[in-house]
């Protein structure tokens, strides 16, 4: 690619920050090419409006008739609504990646992931007790709304913040944020229908059909293994949410474990229990919640505090001087 | 499946368009004596030709399997500047103009492969539905390998975004210094663009592989 770039522009190399929200710049713009599917353009029950439709099912009624609207709505205009679906969730990838428009694409992520949140997932399940996290409870895009604040560009002038999330809303509320968002999980494993005997087997069977060979024998045999065990995987998951939850507000050394533990668990839960969103297969519209709890727990990662040098002389004067640039 | 005929058209018009400008870059620069990334708007110009004729088939001015030796040879190509590129810089080496690294060569090494495979699929349809519309945009999902189609669609669209992010740079770079050079002790202030012939508009360059990117991206996820 062209990068006809001097010495200077070697400074400019993106940091921890930067390079989180290329992320996830990254993951939108999958989720926009991923809508361009040939599936999300047909309407009625197999297509992109039954998707939405089937999200409505045990939701209270306001909330079921809400999103039974959208989905009629959509199914009406079934090409132009997904084309507009995905043009936004590409402009939203590019918004974030291009930096003149990072703040705007930030916010709008925000709204849009409610929305989603809300008519695509059915509030994550949370209100018909089936937001279990190893399925992807409770709803993966309220991650994406979650790491365009922690990610959100602020000035590190003056700060002394150790990680990329309290850099954006400052340590004390980043810790509730950490706390928070794993017990939350935690509560999430355990409640409901999650903690039933069958959960953590049906999951893995409902997953089984239209997998490569490959996941689909791992998941196939998990589930064999796991049949009647939904209980104890939904208390050994809380027990591994609450330690990651704790570890998190301990001391660096003890934090950088939890933060690993954390990703470890979050790849886990995607490839097992979520088998890559399932993007494997025909009609996934998103990677599900695995790389997105990646991305959050590396926004703890401690941040080695930047020496301020004095700028060089010439570099001052450089700056002053300077003709247009090679572009 | 059902598919929009219009976005297959509007991708093809937009790969033409790329297609077209590239042609026009190449021959500005000779012009105006203007430095391009010559290979890089070869193989733009020979990418974006072929997949708007995979989205519309009665586009198609080259059969596939003159594509497929084309491919072959821009992926060889791309192979053999990224070998050479590792053994006089190493892995995480940049080259003269202080802003290449191997992947510069590896993403269009990845791109002529993606397009080989697409190429392959489009084949492998019509092998199986016997039919005589050798189209991208047929009923083809299925086809080919789900992890290796994925991989292709993240690897194009981190390739997008991170060209994108370098685009911001280069609008900082372009109010700031050109180039600083160790004089003694200190260092001085050199004009680039007085030095050495100027670029011919990289930005347009990126804009140009985004598209290339995100038109793969979409004719990719069509088989999973």
């Amino acid at each position: 690619m062209p990068s006809p770039m001097n010495e200077d522009a070697a400074t400019l190399v993106p940091d921890a920050r930067r390079m989180l929200q290329l992320a996830l710049a990254t993951l939108w713009l999958l989720d926009g090419v991923l809508q361009l599917q040939s599936l999300m353009f047909t309407s009625g029950v197999n297509g992109f409006s039954g998707m939405l439709h089937s999200a409505a099912l045990g939701n209270p009624g306001p909330v079921a008739r809400s999103i039974e609207w959208s989905s009629t709505l959509v199914g009406h205009h079934a090409q132009v609504a997904n084309a507009g679906f995905a043009l936004l969730q590409i402009s939203l990838g590019m918004g974030i990646a291009w930096r003149p428009t990072l703040r705007v694409a930030l916010g709008a992520s925000i709204a849009w992931s409610i929305v989603v949140w809300w008519f695509g997932e059915g509030l994550g399940g949370i209100l018909r007790g089936h937001a279990a996290p190893l399925g992807g409870g409770p709803g993966a895009v309220l991650f994406y709304a979650l790491l365009a604040i922690l990610l959100w560009p602020r000035a590190q002038r003056g700060t002394r913040a150790s990680t990329v999330a309290a850099q954006a809303i400052g340590s004390p509320a980043a810790r509730v944020v950490w706390a928070g968002v794993w017990l939350a999980l935690a509560t999430l494993s355990v409640l409901g229908a999650s903690r039933s005997p069958g959960q953590a087997s049906s999951l893995l069977r409902t997953l089984e059909p239209g997998e490569p060979g490959w996941l689909s024998s791992l998941d196939r045999q998990l589930a064999s293994g796991l049949s009647g065990r939904g209980t104890v995987v939904a208390v050994v998951l809380c027990a591994v949410f609450c330690a990651i939850a704790i570890g998190g507000l301990l001391e660096t050394g003890s934090q950088q474990v939890a933060i690993l533990a954390a990703v470890v668990t979050a790849l886990v839960i995607w490839v097992v229990g979520q088998n890559f969103g399932r993007t494997l297969e025909t009609g996934a519209t998103d990677p599900n919640s695995g790389p997105l709890l990646v991305l959050f727990s590396l926004a703890y990662w401690p941040q080695r505090r930047a020496v301020h040098r004095a700028p060089r002389r010439a570099t001052g004067e450089a700056r002053r001087g300077m003709a247009p640039g090679v572009a | 499946m059902p598919f929009p005929s219009w976005l297959a058209y509007g991708f093809a018009v937009l790969m033409v368009a790329v297609s077209a400008y590239c042609v026009l870059r190449l021959a500005l620069a000779r012009r105006m004596g203007r430095r391009i990334h010559r290979d890089v708007n070869v193989a733009h110009v020979l990418m974006g030709a072929a997949m708007a004729g995979m989205l519309v088939p009665s586009w198609r001015i080259v059969p596939i399997g003159a594509w497929e030796v084309v491919f072959a040879g821009v992926g060889t190509y791309f192979l053999i500047l990224c070998v050479r590129f590792v053994a006089q810089r190493g892995v995480a080496g940049v080259d003269d103009d202080h802003g290449h690294h191997v992947s510069h060569f590896a993403i269009h090494m990845v791109m002529a492969g993606a397009m080989l495979y697409m190429l392959w699929l489009t084949t492998s349809t019509v092998a199986g539905l016997g039919s005589a519309s050798m189209s991208m945009t047929g009923s083809r999902h299925g086809v080919g390998d789900p992890g290796l189609t994925l991989a292709f669609v993240v690897v194009l669209v981190a390739s997008a975004v991170w060209q994108l992010d370098a685009m911001g740079r280069f609008a900082i770079q372009g109010r700031q210094v050109l180039a600083i050079v160790p004089s003694g002790d200190t260092v001085r202030p050199v004009h680039v663009a007085a030095a050495v012939r100027p670029w011919l508009a990289p930005r347009l360059e990126i804009c140009c592989h985004v598209a290339m990117c995100l038109a793969m991206g979409y004719m990719l996820v069509l088989s999973v």
